[in-house]
């Protein structure tokens, strides 16, 4: 009887947690982005108006958040450059290419504060016109979990309102069913213009 | 003596941007020349019965810009093309005129011989080609979904073994998947190279130092490819253990040692990249290089 119990305990416990650890980061998602819209938007804004300037990516490059790659691209040529968050030669290396050097440091701050792993802008095509949405991957603590196999919450922000289907998912235009998948994610509806997703990486 | 360092850095940096500019009126070649007159004496081209899904326009123009600027050419987010299009950026740079007719005969009759190589690709493929979506400016670069699927369905390695066939969604799986030998191979018989290489799949190459070794090649104006691992250069999540494969294909262009850092310039992605990284880092991505001596265009 023992010996039964065991076994049964060798089963039932690992279902457990890898139950808990698929259905945590839906339930999650939601609830992530009513608790921190206006940083999440604050983030958006700041981006959009930095990158309309100067083309520039931002990611974390390490799990304690201290080390940042940003990528900086001019008209043949991306520079891509790690540094240390405390290191001046990030204002430096800013000012010299050219960025405004305190929104950027605002930015990277503001990304720090809620988990921000990476932020850029991704090009898409509707009716061969090349449109644009910002892509922000966040990493929250409580997807830290033991179990959790999918790490990163990826919000898109689009300029124009987005279809759905019945299920909130993104669709590719009105009038068909097929899915948006952007790097191979279905995403799902925050708000007609903000999708998200849940995935395993953050690029 | 560091801050005077980074001064003359930055000075540097400054001097190369401003080169780069001024490059950028591109003055074409005589087999450019040739490949725009070749397209013009085309005309319009009607839509082919064998790819039922690219669009002639966007063909035409994909084909054009590839030929000015091979530079842009792109493999697209999220694909397993980036094999193809390193292979890509140095063939189409060599040989515009044979690319143009290539492509056109391909498009018209469903095969075509670019060298001895003969692409007839399979009936998904053709079906699928110009279907290609969410990948970026691959959506529209219809001649570039029809080139990478094609190399795609007629170059095979053993990482192909099991994905032999193309089904929807495998250009984000194994089946366009390149290996170092496979890779080389391409080179070999679309560009016809004086192809040699040093690495495999699975382990590192031993180099004395690095960096001679690689300026070295590109001083004896050796077009060199490196074969590296993409989870450390183009790093997709934080996790600690990262799978030792290579799986990424870059076009060395520049490389210097500073410091105990590497000074990388490489294109890849559609578009130059410089990075800095530190020695031991560099060496931990390598797993291949290959080098040939460029050739003038045909």
């Amino acid at each position: 009887m023992r010996a039964l119990k065991n076994i049964l305990m060798l089963i039932v416990v690992p279902i457990f947690f890898i139950a808990c650890s698929t259905t945590l980061p839906k339930r999650f998602a939601t609830k992530y982005y009513k608790d921190n819209d206006n940083t999440i938007m604050r983030i958006e804004r700041n981006y959009a108006n930095l990158n309309k300037q100067k083309p520039i990516v931002i990611e974390f490059s390490d799990n304690a958040f201290n080390m940042v790659t940003i990528e900086m691209k001019t008209d043949s040529l991306r520079y891509v450059y790690e540094f240390k968050l405390v290191e001046k030669r990030l204002a430096d290396t800013l000012q010299k290419f050219g960025y405004d050097t305190t929104n950027v440091l605002k930015l990277i701050n503001d990304m720090k504060s809620i988990k921000c792993t990476w932020i850029n802008r991704l090009d898409y095509y509707v009716d061969e016109k090349v449109q644009h949405l910002i892509f922000m991957s966040i990493r929250p603590k409580a997807f830290d979990a033991l179990f959790a196999g999918k790490k990163y919450y990826t919000l898109t922000f689009y300029n124009q309102p987005q279809y759905y289907d019945g299920e909130g998912r993104l669709l590719d235009k009105r009038n068909r069913n097929r899915l948006r998948k952007i790097n191979n994610e279905t995403f799902w509806r925050i708000n007609s213009k903000v999708c998200y997703t849940v995935s395993s990486r953050f690029r | 003596m560091k801050s005077v360092l980074r001064y003359f850095f930055f000075v540097i940096l400054f001097f190369c941007r401003n080169n780069i500019s001024l490059s950028q009126n591109i003055v074409l070649n005589t087999q450019q020349i040739q490949a725009f007159q070749y397209l013009d004496s085309m005309g319009s081209i009607k839509q082919s019965a064998y790819w039922q899904h690219i669009k002639p326009h966007l063909l035409l123009q994909n084909i054009r810009k590839n030929i000015t600027t091979p530079m842009f050419i792109y493999p697209g987010t999220n694909t397993n093309f980036c094999g193809y299009a390193a292979v890509s950026y140095s063939c189409i740079n060599t040989y515009p005129l044979r690319y143009a007719r290539f492509m056109i005969e391909l498009y018209n009759n469903g095969e075509a011989h670019f060298r001895k190589v003969h692409f007839n690709p399979s009936k998904e493929v053709k079906q699928a080609a110009g279907l290609l979506k969410f990948k970026g400016e691959l959506d529209i670069n219809h001649a570039d979904q029809m080139w990478y699927m094609s190399l795609a369905d007629c170059f095979k390695g053993y990482v192909n073994l099991f994905s032999l066939n193309y089904k929807p969604g495998s250009e984000n799986r194994l089946w366009p998947a390149t290996n170092f030998a496979k890779f080389n191979r391409m080179l070999r018989r679309m560009c016809d190279y004086k192809v040699s290489a040093v690495g495999t799949d699975l382990f590192r190459p031993m180099f004395k130092d690095i960096t001679f070794f690689l300026s070295d090649k590109l001083q004896k104006n050796h077009q060199v490819f490196l074969f590296v691992n993409n989870a450390i250069m183009h790093k997709g999540n934080h996790n600690k253990v990262r799978y030792r494969i290579p799986t990424h294909y870059v076009v060395l262009l520049h490389i210097s040692e500073n410091d105990g850092l590497i000074n990388l310039t490489y294109w890849d992605y559609g578009f130059k990249t410089m990075r800095q990284m530190p020695v031991a880092e560099f060496k931990d991505i390598l797993f291949g290089v290959t080098w040939c001596n460029k050739k003038s265009a045909e």
